[in-house]
Formats: structure tokens, sequence, C-alpha cells
């Protein structure tokens, strides 16, 4: 039964009872075999597939089982379904992944619209290639006329990169008004992540 | 208004697809292999999907007087499964031969890691030994930084800049491609990569030398009438009617052309193999 245990069925980082219940099972062999985690991973379907990713933040595992668990963390952040790459984004997620991977499953979460609230330990895991990766995004958003998530703000400012910022900031001159507006609407939204009291205006 | 959509996937439309398209104006398409969503787990999945673009497709399009021709290749994300990398790999060079390929695509990077880069290195070269034009894929993340990369690979595998194509580009891409010679695309979506606006500045402001317009529809939000109406918003922003057809017909016309397979008169008229909506299946009604 899917429901998820916060009761809301929308919160993609949520667990849910047959998560729990998937990793109870799990649990009861310790350590983890690699071959169960892969093999329930390959044959499942995307919510038994959700409940391994979910299992390998809970269940003991043994070096192998983390290998296994690594394998099934980037598979999960090669696919569109959102609910097995919030699913790949949990405390096994963050300690797996390497600085590159973790920066493109940050990138694809913002792309696609899994909050990046929900990502336990993000913060610790800033970088100046993550920093520089989210402002090029920023960039792109603003020269399309588009909006650019507030969300991201605190993890550019972890580790500001000064050129990609400058060309951001450049924005605000671009013959094109619809640039112009967007570049100023993101970089009220960093000044207000920055000093969350709010602005005179 | 002739149009050529140089970049559809309509294995994820619907046979009414063709038949707006056609009604469109579309009177060719070229479909390259991508991502169908799912990982696929065999070699054979892949071998199906390819056999499909060549027989099953150009079938059901030809129904509509739409010439369909296709682009084969081992896309970025599923490059980073290796063994089944090398085993579509292995399989490529004899679909590389049949007539309806006219490009190799679409290669380049997703996640832009060292898989990917293997893949497509391998694949421009798989693309010069057949004598083919190469379609890229530019990442979503990361896109400039990958847009570089894609050029440099392509640059030094010896890929001449007139056969490479560089696809999904933005304001702040199609100017890097323009210096290096490439030929240059814009996906018009109805939400991301790029809209019919945007694209009326682009052209504006870079004309129509080396531009291709695409719908890039396929199983997402997506519209396969994206190219008819980027060509009627560029007719009411001013730019001439010569300027568009070179757009949305003659350019994808001569790129696709140095492959040397495009077929572009149309085997009899649309109507006479099908009847009303239905879609002729093998046998008539």
């Amino acid at each position: 039964m899917p429901a998820a245990a916060t009761g809301d069925a929308r919160d993609l980082h949520a667990w849910t009872v047959d998560d729990a219940g998937r990793a109870v099972l799990l649990a009861v062999r310790r350590p983890a075999e690699a071959e169960d985690l892969t093999a329930l991973y390959r044959t499942g379907d995307a919510a038994e597939r959700r409940g391994v990713l979910r299992a390998l933040d809970v269940v003991e595992l043994d070096g192998r089982a983390r290998k296994a668990g690594g394998e099934l963390v980037a598979d999960a952040l090669r696919t569109n379904d959102l609910r097995l790459v919030a699913a790949a984004l949990g405390p096994f997620g963050l300690t797996t992944l390497d600085d590159d991977a973790f920066a493109h499953a940050v990138l694809k979460c913002v792309f696609s619209g899994v909050p990046l609230s929900g990502i336990a330990g993000l913060g610790g895991r800033a970088t100046p290639l993550l920093a520089r990766m989210l402002t090029a995004y920023a960039h792109e958003r603003v020269a399309a006329g588009r909006t650019v998530p507030a969300e991201i703000w605190p993890l550019v400012d972890a580790h500001p990169p000064v050129a990609e910022l400058d060309a951001l900031a450049a924005e605000l001159d671009a013959p094109d008004e619809a640039r112009r507006g967007a570049a100023a609407a993101a970089l009220r939204d960093r000044r207000q992540a920055r000093s969350p009291a709010p602005e005179d205006s | 208004m002739r149009i050529f959509d140089p970049h559809i996937h309509m294995t994820s439309r619907t046979t009414d697809d063709y038949e707006r398209m056609a009604g469109s104006g579309v009177r060719a398409i070229v479909e390259p292999a991508f991502w169908l969503g799912q990982p696929r787990t065999s070699v054979g999945s892949f071998v199906d999907y390819f056999d499909a673009l060549l027989g099953w497709e150009p079938f059901r399009a030809a129904q509509f007087g739409i010439r369909h021709h296709c682009a084969l290749a081992l896309n970025p994300k599923e490059a980073n499964d290796p063994g089944l990398a090398r085993e579509v790999l292995a399989v490529l060079p004899r679909y590389l031969a049949k007539d309806g390929v006219v490009a190799v695509g679409e290669v380049g990077h997703d996640a832009q890691t060292p898989a990917e880069e293997a893949a497509f290195a391998a694949q421009v070269e798989l693309a010069i030994a057949a004598d083919l034009p190469v379609m890229v894929h530019t990442p979503h993340r990361d896109k400039l930084t990958g847009t570089r990369r894609t050029l440099d690979l392509c640059r030094d595998a010896g890929l001449p800049p007139e056969r490479t194509l560089v696809d999904h580009l933005n304001e702040l891409t199609v100017g890097v491609v323009a210096e290096r010679g490439c030929w240059m695309a814009c996906s018009v979506y109805p939400d991301t990569k790029m809209d019919e606006a945007r694209m009326v500045k682009i052209v504006q402001e870079y004309g129509s030398e080396r531009l291709l317009v695409n719908s890039a529809a396929d199983w997402g939000r997506s519209d396969p009438l994206k190219v008819a109406r980027t060509a009627a918003a560029l007719a009411e922003a001013g730019v001439d009617a010569d300027t568009i057809d070179t757009l949305v017909w003659r350019n994808p016309v001569a790129f696709f052309s140095s492959s040397g397979r495009l077929e572009l008169e149309s085997e009899g008229a649309p109507g006479d193999t099908f009847a009303g909506n239905s879609l002729q299946r093998g046998e008539r009604g």
C-alpha cells in the first residue's frame, strides 16, 4: 500500500509504507547481500526499485554491498523517474557519489523539480564545481527570459564562481527586456537568500 | 510551405501526428535514435528499435506523403552502461550501411562522463568510416561546457565542420558553434529548450546560414507542429519567405544530402493507401 508515511504522497523525498516494509525485509540479512540488492532492483518495478534504494540508507552494508548499492544509485540517477532520482539521493547516495556525479544529480533535481530542501546533508556537499554549474544554469534561464529557482543560491554562494556571476550580472544590461527582467529577479532572490530580511521596495 | 523537421522521435508519436504534420506542410523528417525513457537492458532492444526506424516508421510516414529518414547511434545516457554500450557499438556498422540512414546520431554528452566521451568518440569514427554526417545532442546540464567539449571532440577526430550538426542550442551556445563553422540546430519546445519568440530573436541575431529548426518531439511535453509554428512566428516578425524556406527546408536538405542517401521524391500521393483515419496495417480494408 504505497501511502506516504508523512501523509503527503506528492513529497518525493518521503518514505512510503511499502518502502519501509521492503527495507525491513532487506535488513533481516546482516550484512545485506550484494546479490540480493542487485537482483531485487534489476527485477523490480519502480516501487520495488525505490524500496531497495531507500533500504541502502538503513541496512547494514559491507564493502561488496556498498559497491553494488553505488551502481544502483548511478542507475537510478540515469532515469527520469523522479521517485527513483529522489530516493537515490538519500544519505547513502550522498556518501557514495563523487563530486562530478553529485553535481549532475543536483542539477538534475533543479531541472526536473525535485525539491532540494528534502535532501539531507546537501550543504555539506557544496563544491566549486556545483556552484559553477548552477550559476551557468541560472544564466541560461535568464538568457531565455525565464525564472531561476531561488533554492540554488545558498549552494552558489558556498563557493561563488566569479566569471559566471559576472556574466549573469551583465544580463542586467541586455538589450532584450525579458532578459534584463529575469536577471533582476534572479539577483534579487540571491540577495534575499543571503539576508532573509525583507528588502525595502 | 514545405517543411523538413530534422529531429523528431516519431516512434513516440501517433499516426494522427503524422497526419497533422502532413497538414502543416511537413514533407520530410529525420528521426534520430535516442533514449526511450526506460533504460534498455540488452542489445536486442536496440536491434529491434533500429529495425523499426528503418522499417515501420518509414512505412507509416509514407502513407501521409512524408519521407522518413533516420540517424542511428547509441545515445549518451545509455553509453554509461558499459556492457550494453560495447554490444550496441558492435552492431552499429552494419546498420550505418543502410539506405535510410542519413547520419550518425544522437551522440554527445549527458552527464559528461568518460564513458560518454568514449562512446561519442567511437561513433564519430564510425561516421567518418561510413562517410556520414553526425548529429550531436548537447546536454541539459552544464550545456556550455558540454557544447565546447563536443566541438573539440569532433574537431580532434577529424570530422569536418560541414558534417557536424550541434543540436538543442540556446542563446548562450549558438555563438560558440557558429564560430567553428558547424551546423546549428534549435529544438522548439512548449516550455523548455527554446520557444518560437526566442527563435525569432536568434534568427534576427545570427541569420539563417547553417541554422536548423526542429521540434525534437518525443514522449515528453512536446509538439510535432513546432517547426510550422516557428515558421509562422518568423513570418509574423517580418522575416522573408526565402529566409524561412532556407531554415525549414533548404538547410536540412543541404546538411543531410552529404550522406548521399536523402530521397525527397514522394512515392505517390498521400491518401491512396489509407482510408479515413485508419492506418494501413498490411492489409487493405
